[in-house]
């Protein structure tokens, strides 16, 4: 009878190791297979995919923030490098300007060749804002002379009142001392031109003042020395009566601008003899 | 001694204001015109000048006010006597103001200061009245370059102060009290 005594517990938990072992066996050999029941894989793999989300997600920002500190450092190197391509690109519109102003007042030197040109570059204006005189790097020891001509591409500058060795001081045409033999291109009517204001020149003692007219040219005479003939002064803005009441005088605009000068020449009438 | 040791003091003194007024007029004339062109510069002397005719007795005040004179020949194609007596006239209008003040203040030197950079333009065109038949003021221009003046003021007056009172034999002669 002890024979067929079974031992329940026993048997079940060899059923329970037995059924277990078919469950392992059978997951291995499903695992792909759908209709096995897969409510644990899917509980896990949605946590995992959840990890994975804030991992990515933590992971994506700190990259984006390390990003955003590397741009940021891009940035100020790239500003940085507009800067100086800014600045590069000022010095070559300078260079630019100042090669234009150089190529025309070399077409100048060609057309005037009884003159000899010496340019020479402004450093230093008056001292007191209303009367009109500037400084020029050349003086007597590259050959400047007292009373020569002043003449920028587009008109009259003045004339050199002092030499030193190495300076120069130039009386502009609207300094109040100037005096500059002038006359009307179109009636050829004589006048002295003579400075008034920062932006204003004068036409005094106009030979038939009646012949002159607002807009008309006013240009250097011809019988002079220190100009080449025909060189344009300025225009006339308007014609008044002296403060007496006899005589007129003609407001001119200086053919330049005498503010914005950089760059003058020099002139000095050629010796036939000797050129 | 004591006489050895004031000599060349009062030496580097001239040496010291003839060197600030060249600097002054050719801050004015040519180192502000490479940086800023045509654009009105501050009257750098008119400072020194008002100093200089307060804190020097007569006739040394005058002394400086023609060695200031030759200076600015130099820079301007102003006409010499114009300019001289425009320069006189701002003596004047400087000792009319310094007899007014017992001790001078910086307030006072500032106040006598922004006078006279006001003033010498317009000096100078009424004087221009008697020579020029056609005398001409640049209002706007006279007046940025008053506006600008007036920062320069204080600093100037410092330094020359500070290094006067170095130079002077006697600081207690001196009138021109800081008050800041």
């Amino acid at each position: 009878m002890s024979f067929f005594k079974i031992d329940v517990k026993k048997i079940f938990f060899l059923g329970c190791f037995i059924m277990m072992s078919v469950v392992v066996y059978t997951l291995q050999q499903h695992s792909s297979s759908a209709s096995f029941p897969a409510a644990p894989h899917t509980l896990v793999h949605r946590v995992q995919v959840l990890y994975s989300k804030f991992a990515d997600s933590i992971s994506n920002s700190s990259r984006q923030y390390l990003d955003l500190i590397k741009i940021k450092e891009k940035n100020s190197l790239l500003k940085l490098e507009n800067q100086e391509l800014k600045a590069k690109l000022q010095i070559q519109n300078e260079i630019k300007a100042e090669n234009d102003r150089l190529s025309k007042l070399l077409d100048l030197k060609n057309e005037h060749n009884d003159f000899i040109f010496q340019a020479a570059k402004v450093t230093a204006k008056d001292l007191f804002t209303d009367n009109f005189s500037m400084f020029i790097n050349k003086g007597s020891d590259d050959g400047i002379e007292k009373l020569s001509g002043v003449i920028a591409a587009d008109g009259v500058v003045g004339y050199i009142i002092d030499v030193d060795k190495k300076t120069a001081r130039i009386l502009l045409a609207n300094d109040r001392l100037t005096s500059i033999d002038a006359t009307v291109q179109r009636t050829r009517s004589r006048g002295i031109a003579t400075g008034y204001s920062s932006g204003e020149c004068i036409l005094k003692y106009i030979e038939r003042p009646q012949d002159v007219s607002v807009g008309d040219l006013v240009v250097t005479s011809d019988d002079q020395q220190i100009f080449p003939p025909g060189y344009p002064v300025g225009s006339v803005t308007s014609i008044k009566v002296n403060a007496s009441g006899v005589g007129h005088y003609a407001l001119l605009k200086p053919a330049i601008d005498l503010k914005k000068l950089e760059e003058v020449f020099i002139l000095k009438k050629k010796d036939n003899g000797k050129q | 001694m004591e006489n050895s040791k004031f000599v060349p003091k009062k030496f580097i003194s001239l040496i010291f204001f003839l060197l600030v007024i060249l600097t002054a007029t050719h801050l004015q004339t040519t180192i502000w015109f490479s940086f800023f062109g045509y654009f009105p510069a501050p009257c750098f002397w008119v400072p020194i000048f008002v100093y200089l005719m307060m804190n020097r007795p007569f006739p040394f005040n005058i002394i400086w006010l023609v060695i200031t004179f030759l200076i600015f020949l130099t820079q301007t194609s102003a006409l010499p006597t114009v300019l001289f007596f425009s320069m006189l006239t701002l003596w004047g209008l400087i000792l009319f103001f310094q007899k007014r003040f017992s001790t001078l203040s910086m307030a006072d030197f500032i106040f006598v200061t922004s006078i006279s950079t006001f003033l010498f333009p317009i000096i100078y065109f009424l004087y221009s009245l008697m020579v020029f038949q056609t005398p001409h003021l640049d209002i706007l221009m006279n007046f940025i370059s008053f506006v600008l003046t007036l920062p320069v003021i204080p600093p100037i007056l410092i330094v020359l102060k500070t290094v006067d009172s170095l130079l002077k034999p006697n600081p207690q002669n001196d009138n021109l009290v800081l008050n800041l």
